[in-house]
């Protein structure tokens, strides 16, 4: 046998061999993926004596740039309040890590400098979710994100869990790219928008970590004759009238810039969001901000 | 060849619709690597005779030797003519049998496996760029490798950039574009200022319009992708490496005074009628990379770059 003829039987062997692998790679991937269980979202979440009621939606406008991730995403409505948009999706490429504001906005959204706040749980270091301005050509959003694993707490940085990463990347393990955002609207109630969104990120990694929604909730539900026909509850309080708007984009946001080495969020007083008792949702886990 | 070909394609055609994926997302700036595979493949094809003599450049650095040194650049270039055809004549001799490398074959063979089981797009495209040098390396060996050196290097563009890293390269080149593009307006005379530190660019007139860089689209796509094109056809070019540098840079300066001038003529319209240029924007994206083409041909006639490679037959 010449050499030649040898040199493209060892390429033809090894294209074979390294196909057939490729192949098999890619079932136990695919195998692997399946096997992980989407965390179930609940139907309705309850804030103070408010029921937003859940419905499937679309994927994110940018959900391209995170390379289409196997995502639920969902939308509550209560009323005429702005919707809630949830998205928990499954981070198995880099890009599923990217900034939110690259796959919750338009191409030109990005996250609005000066307006993050921390949310950290009492007493702890761990940053838990961190909630921002995004605004695109179209719309500006209020956006809270973070990321977990299963039975696992939130951590509002991949970078505070490299391990989990790691394994989500490499070994295919779960691992959730939270979000929730509103739109707002210049009539939008700045107060009531984050304590519903700290509801929701509550409930949500409390049904993320432990699988079940926290015990609180039961006790806020309002009995099922007494809702409306869109869900909220007959005579519910109105939200405090107190409580600063959030302004239109291109106006100065009542979100103020976090203070270095400060630690906003969570119970302390020193959070930019706790201008107003009625800002506490009662009965969250963090005690609300 | 047949046969590796389809092999080849079998393992990386998924890949391959997840790379593209990447490429035609809204506003990419990857949106070259569309083009990549078609260019590398007719690099090959016009320097198809090149590729079958990877030893040539042995033979003639051989030949050479110790000859070269006291001529004039005009003689130089008529003995390498002469010399090239005795080489040529020297080729008809039985070749050395080629120096093969197999490990590295062997390693882009397992770095595919590795790469189908992580299943990203930029693992999985570098996978490919190393599975194609490792095949070159051993079916051609080593002489292949450095003569095939640029169609090789210029696969690496195939691979999609981490999403973030992208993002970081555009918000900075919108930035500068917009900045750019304020001074501009601002010596023709039109008020305007940048709101929220690059975007949108404000146009303040009566009816103050708002100008969003991927609602108009800058032309970085585009801007990327004559780059791109340019690059390549420089290497068909017989020229010093300077010369096609500096014919690169022309073409870079005048694709960004087109860009420059584009976004003028919109933000103009815009005051006046704001739905024209919904029609112009697109309109005008397309023309973009031709006008470019144009003048960067007029630039590579003016610097006397346009003789082709000796192997490259059109």
């Amino acid at each position: 046998m010449s050499k030649i003829p040898k040199v493209g039987l060892h390429i033809i062997a090894l294209l074979i061999l390294t196909g057939l692998g490729s192949f098999g790679a890619r079932l136990a991937n695919h195998w692997r993926i399946s096997r992980q269980e989407m965390v179930p979202i609940p139907e309705h979440i309850d804030v103070n004596q408010y029921r937003w009621m859940g419905a499937d939606c679309a994927p994110p406008v940018g959900d391209g740039e995170r390379d289409h991730p196997i995502a639920l995403n969902r939308v509550y409505q209560l009323g005429i309040h702005a919707p809630v948009f949830v998205s928990i999706a499954r981070i198995n490429t880099l890009n599923g890590l990217r900034s939110p504001a690259s796959y919750l906005m338009d191409t030109d959204g990005r996250l609005m400098e000066g307006n993050r706040a921390e949310i950290r749980e009492v007493g702890k270091k761990r940053v838990r979710f961190v909630m921002e301005i995004a605004q695109g050509h179209d719309s500006t959003i209020l956006l809270m994100h973070w990321v977990q694993a299963p039975n696992q707490p939130a951590y509002a940085d991949y970078a505070d869990i490299p391990k989990s990463v790691a394994k989500a990347l490499l070994l295919h393990s779960t691992l959730y790219s939270c979000d929730i955002w509103v739109p707002l609207r210049s009539d939008s109630n700045g107060a009531f928008i984050r304590s519903t969104l700290v509801r929701f990120a509550d409930d949500i990694e409390a049904q993320i970590q432990t699988g079940h929604l926290p015990k609180d909730t039961a006790n806020l539900l309002p009995p099922p004759g007494q809702l409306n026909q869109d869900g909220s509850p007959v005579n519910t309080p109105v939200p405090s009238p107190a409580i600063a708007p959030i302004p239109a984009p291109g106006i100065p946001s009542p979100l103020s810039p976090t203070p270095p080495g400060s630690s906003p969020g969570g119970n302390g007083s020193s959070s930019p969001f706790s201008n107003s008792p009625a800002d506490s949702p009662g009965g969250s886990p963090t005690g609300g901000l | 060849m047949l046969f590796t070909t389809v092999l080849l394609g079998l393992i990386f055609a998924l890949p391959f619709a997840s790379w593209m994926r990447r490429y035609l997302l809204a506003d990419s700036l990857q949106f070259y690597g569309v083009v990549v595979l078609p260019l590398t493949l007719t690099w090959l094809w016009l320097n198809r005779y090149r590729l079958m003599l990877p030893e040539l450049d042995t033979l003639m650095k051989r030949y050479q030797a110790g000859r070269m040194d006291r001529l004039t650049s005009a003689e130089k270039w008529a003995r390498e003519e002469r010399e090239y055809n005795a080489v040529i004549s020297l080729l008809k001799e039985k070749p050395l049998p080629p120096k093969r490398l197999f490990w590295p074959l062997l390693l882009a063979g397992f770095f595919t496996l590795i790469a189908s089981w992580i299943n990203d797009p930029t693992i999985t495209a570098l996978a490919f760029v190393f599975m194609i040098i490792g095949l070159v390396g051993y079916r051609h060996g080593t002489q292949a490798l450095r003569v095939a050196a640029f169609p090789l290097l210029f696969l690496f563009l195939l691979v999609p950039i981490p999403g973030d890293l992208l993002e970081s390269a555009r918000v900075w080149m919108t930035g500068r574009v917009m900045s750019l593009l304020l001074h501009v307006l601002l010596n023709l005379g039109i008020q305007a200022e940048l709101s929220l530190q690059y975007n949108p660019l404000t146009i303040l007139a009566t009816q103050p319009y708002a100008l969003w860089a991927s609602q108009v689209r800058l032309g970085l796509a585009p801007a990327l992708l004559f780059l791109v094109c340019n690059i390549w056809y420089l290497s068909l070019i017989r020229a010093r490496f300077r010369t096609k540098f500096f014919a690169i840079v022309c073409g870079m300066v005048w694709m960004s005074m087109l860009m420059i001038a584009r976004l003028a003529l919109l933000a103009w319209v815009g005051i006046n009628d704001k739905d024209m240029v919904t029609y112009l924007a697109p309109a005008t994206l397309i023309l973009l990379p031709l006008i470019g083409a144009v003048g960067e041909l007029f630039v590579l006639r003016g610097i006397k770059c346009q003789k082709y490679q000796k192997w490259v037959s059109i």
